[in-house]
């Protein structure tokens, strides 16, 4: 009878103590969801640096698309647009016209600009499937 | 003796709560931005709709976040100056050579000058592939 009563004992001894560890299974859970952060999906659009010394031009000429960024407008070949959506009509027809040509797109950046208008134009550079090729500098 | 028997019966069923509770640990474990480092959550990037997505991050990518206020982080320990991010760069370059790509990511309220002084530290250690970054809407 002893002997059945210690043994007993020993299963109970031996059980695991699952307060302890749903509390800390609950700390795990509460942490995970106090520092889970909103899963941001990034795009990114590729860029040449404009070369201070550039090689030898290359035989088969592209065609150069120039476009200036200013802080309030866009220059596109000369011609200004206030509003992205105008400068993204323009670029559609434009892309129309010289489908399947190799255009490189020449950018010129204002300093005072905000990256934002940057980025709207580069969205629509790759909406017209204008963004293979694009050099990028700095107006002074 | 009966009365207990009935007791343990009625407990709540905690060997099913602690599955449930693990599922949940694991799915958070799982989708923990542990390869975020660099990727500063700070900056609050344009929105594109048409960029391409970045798919994966490979070794070589060096990502710079450039913050509204101009100060530039490549992640915890950065310093935030453009020296720094030299130093950095040079060291990336010197552990992965010609795969080295950087990715800017600016701020949608940064000047465009501040990325100009990035791009020529970029161009300095000799890194010639540079992509902009931007928030994809799709």
């Amino acid at each position: 009878m002893a002997k059945k009563r210690k043994k007993k004992r020993i299963e109970e001894e031996a059980e695991v103590p699952l307060s302890a560890m749903i509390d800390v299974t609950f700390l795990l859970l509460t942490y995970f969801i106090m520092t889970q952060t909103e899963v941001i999906e990034e795009a990114y659009i590729a860029m040449n640096m404009v070369a201070p010394n550039p090689g030898p031009p290359p035989e088969v000429k592209p065609t150069i698309f120039d476009i200036k960024v200013f802080e309030n407008d866009y220059v596109v070949q000369g011609r200004a647009f206030k509003e992205i959506d105008s400068l993204g009509a323009y670029l559609a027809n434009f892309a129309r016209e010289t489908q399947g040509a190799e255009i490189t797109i020449d950018l010129k950046l204002q300093g005072r600009a905000k990256t934002k208008r940057l980025v709207d134009l580069l969205d629509i550079l790759a909406k017209e499937g204008l963004e293979k090729k694009i050099n990028i500098a700095f107006l002074q | 003796m009966a009365n207990s028997k009935d007791e343990k019966a009625e407990g709540a069923p905690i060997s099913s709560l602690i599955d449930v509770v693990f599922l949940l640990i694991m799915f958070f474990v799982a989708t923990a931005q542990m390869d975020q480092e660099g990727f500063d959550q700070n900056v609050q990037l344009a929105i594109a709709y048409d960029m391409e997505k970045i798919k994966n991050r490979a070794n070589g990518q060096f990502p710079i976040s450039v913050l509204k206020e101009g100060r530039v982080s490549t992640g915890p320990g950065s310093t935030g100056d453009i020296a720094g991010l030299k130093r950095e760069l040079m060291q990336h370059v010197a552990n992965y050579g010609d795969e080295v790509t950087v990715i800017i990511r600016p701020d949608k309220e940064v000047e465009l000058s501040v990325i100009e002084e990035v791009m020529s530290a970029v161009g300095e250690c000799g890194v010639a592939k540079i992509n902009i970054s931007a928030k994809l809407e799709e």
